[in-house]
């Protein structure tokens, strides 16, 4: 990369500046989300203040509670690098969902067939499995882009689905567990299992692996050449063509980098939490991850605190669907509530701040 | 008689593909596209459901999904048009709160039965005369209802979208809004027509899977047509014959899979024959994204200078 191109990018690569309006925004969509939500559960003749009262004193109040929020948020922490590493690159992965349930695939296959293996080696290959798994098939819908100009908003949704089928193959046929009654794997061995960061929880080792994850994201993003090269066909596919940038490389590889971050939320699920493969598990985990990282604009940091949010959100569903008559689908019409404003609070914000922008000029003439 | 049957059933499946992607063109011809689209047919199911559940009548059933429809789409417009949120986005937001928010209103409902909620559904409707005819009879005019709506809207599409100023104006505002806008036409009034009108039809689509299809509703009856058919306005070169031929493709390619998963014969196994239309999809996407015909404009919010 010569200082040319780096000179022509790095103008737009600056950051916005801060300030607090920006922060009170996104919170205030959220309680309105929350305002919404609390509405509809009103129909279920449900007190909404009862409900949040007793999720956020169930989930905080209770060490096993807390941990469980960041078991649930690593897998969305890595599908939301996963869709925010395309999205650099100006793509739409939409299929951190198949990427996700491959790498579980793998990482299932390596563990069962491997099983005899010391943990030092086999949990090493099982990752391995995973990346792989998840870095071709995303791969393959980056390739289809640069060589066929195919859309891959529509490659990556079909391959979804193309990817619940194999899984529910391999469930029901190769791997299908020895007693055969459920579609499902026979449970990894213990030595394929993450060990736990804290006992008496599910908290396992496979969330520092997530949080390392955004560091390498992050670090690869801002302080490679490939990561600049990503940036760069992110903000104009001619331009970076022009200053001798192989874009189809990069519109590959950016799909590979995606697959495997999700392929590695397949790990930490199959390895650390569920240690056997049944199907349909963990529905949604690549859908939610993505609108993590759409909220937070694809910015790893805003991913880690947008992850661990709704990892307290689906901590909180479980427990409040188990204790009272809220059933557990009121937290995802919630989760599109919060979508939707915080979409909505971020034109406001851009409106207030152009607002802002012109009155200064006006001052300053 | 099984080459005739098939068809018969490829046509049955292509016909809310049509419908939808026909609405998504109209709302892509003007300049914005509409991944919101499976929602809105998830949407669609839900309300026609829920409409002919408590009026009982078929056709109020239908009104209620296309006003569901028109409705997300007016939220779609909002999001994309308005407030330019970037138009995947906006559509990904969409179907996200409309998958969670119909399973919620459907628990409102009917709480947790026992068994599938019912009502009835479209069945099949011979056509006079045309019915009769030997093979073709078959194969197109012993559909059911909106089938035939679903054909009809072909040359309604061609016609005001190529021989109306109505047409023109759309057409324009998805390949020249600045001429458009200084032609004295609203650009913004115009996209949000485009969207409304494929909101509506992606409504009217989710009909046939919540009562013609099947008459019950869950959350996975749509699984990705939505997506389908969003891909068949590409393969279908953003015109109205060609959607045709691309859902009536994968319409027939739905009901192969769908016959030799009844039929018995293991020679692959019936999860990657629940794959086709997928695969299908995939592959066509490669032969068609080559020579791009999309609109100009398309997926760019209009900035009025």
């Amino acid at each position: 990369m010569d200082t040319e191109t780096k000179k022509i990018f790095g103008k737009q690569f600056k950051k916005n500046r801060y300030h607090i309006f920006n922060i009170i925004c996104p919170v205030a969509s959220v309680l309105l989300a929350f305002l919404a939500g609390g509405l509809m559960l009103l129909l279920l003749k449900i007190n909404p203040l009862v409900v949040y009262g007793r999720m956020i004193v169930a989930s905080f109040g209770d060490p096993y509670n807390l941990a469980e929020m960041l078991v649930k948020a690593a897998p969305l922490l890595l599908t939301g690098l996963s869709f925010a590493f395309a999205f650099k690159a100006g793509l739409f992965n939409i299929g951190a969902d198949g990427q996700f349930y491959l790498g579980a695939l793998g990482a299932v296959f390596v563990s069962l067939k491997l099983g005899f293996l010391n943990p030092w080696l086999l949990l090493p290959l099982a990752l391995l499995a995973s990346i792989i798994m998840g870095g071709l098939f995303g791969g393959l819908s980056g390739y289809l882009k640069a060589r066929f100009n195919a859309n891959e908003i529509i490659t990556t949704i079909m391959m979804n689905y193309v990817a619940f089928g194999l899984t529910n193959y391999v469930v029901n046929g190769p791997l299908k567990e020895k007693a055969g009654a459920y579609p499902q794997t026979d449970p990894i061995p213990a030595q394929a299992q993450l060990p736990l960061l804290i006992s008496d929880t599910r908290l396992h080792w496979g969330f520092i692996l997530a949080l390392f994850c955004a560091v390498i994201f992050y670090f690869i993003i801002t302080r490679t050449s490939i990561g600049f090269q990503v940036r760069a066909v992110g903000l104009n596919r001619r331009t970076a063509e022009y200053a001798g940038i192989n874009t189809k490389r990069v519109l590959v590889l950016a799909m590979v980098f995606s697959g495997i971050f999700a392929g590695i939320a397949g790990f930490g699920e199959i390895n650390g939490v569920q240690h056997i493969l049944i199907q349909g598990f963990a529905p949604n985990v690549g859908t939610i991850g993505t609108v993590i990282a759409l909220l937070a604009n694809a910015n790893p940091l805003g991913i880690v605190i947008g992850s661990l949010f709704f990892g307290f959100l689906q901590v909180g569903a479980n427990l409040i669907s188990q204790t009272s008559q809220v059933p557990q689908n009121a937290i995802d019409m919630i989760q599109g509530f919060v979508v939707i404003f915080v979409l909505i609070s971020y034109y406001i914000q851009y409106r207030v701040n152009a607002h802002q922008k012109i009155r200064q000029l006006k001052g300053a003439l | 008689m099984f080459v005739v049957n098939l068809l018969a059933a490829g046509v049955d499946l292509a016909g809310p593909l049509l419908i939808a992607a026909l609405g998504e063109l109209y709302a892509e011809r003007t300049g914005v596209l509409n991944i919101g689209i499976e929602g809105m047919m998830l949407a669609g199911a839900w309300g026609g459901f829920v409409t002919t559940y408590f009026t009982g009548n078929l056709w109020l059933g239908l009104v209620g999904a296309i006003l569901i429809g028109a409705l997300f789409g007016l939220l779609n417009g909002l999001l994309a048009i308005t407030m330019k949120v970037n138009q995947v986005v906006s559509g990904i937001a969409i179907n996200i709160l409309l998958s969670g928010l119909t399973m919620y209103l459907y628990r409102v409902i009917f709480g947790i039965p026992l068994l599938p909620v019912t009502i009835q559904h479209f069945s099949k409707l011979p056509l006079p005369l045309l019915g009769n005819l030997p093979v073709l009879g078959k194969i197109f005019f012993q559909q059911n209802m909106i089938i035939y709506i679903a054909f009809l809207m072909v040359p309604a599409a061609y016609f005001i979208l190529y021989k109306t100023s109505f047409g023109l104006a759309l057409r324009s505002a998805g390949e020249k809004p600045e001429v458009v806008d200084t032609a004295g036409l609203n650009v913004t009034r115009i996209r949000y027509t485009g969207m409304i009108i494929g909101g509506a039809t992606a409504g009217l689509s989710g009909v046939f899977y919540s009562m013609a299809h099947l008459n019950i509703f869950a959350n996975n009856i749509i699984s990705g047509r939505g997506f389908i058919a969003f891909a068949a306005v590409i393969f279908g070169c953003w015109n109205p014959l060609g959607i045709l031929l691309a859902t009536l493709i994968f319409g027939i390619a739905d009901a192969l899979s769908t016959r030799f998963l009844t039929s018995g014969i293991q020679i692959i196994p019936y999860e990657f024959l629940l794959m086709t239309p997928y695969i299908i999809t995939i592959l066509a996407t490669l032969i068609f994204s080559r020579k791009s015909v999309s609109p100009a404009s398309l997926g760019t919010p209009y900035q009025k200078e």
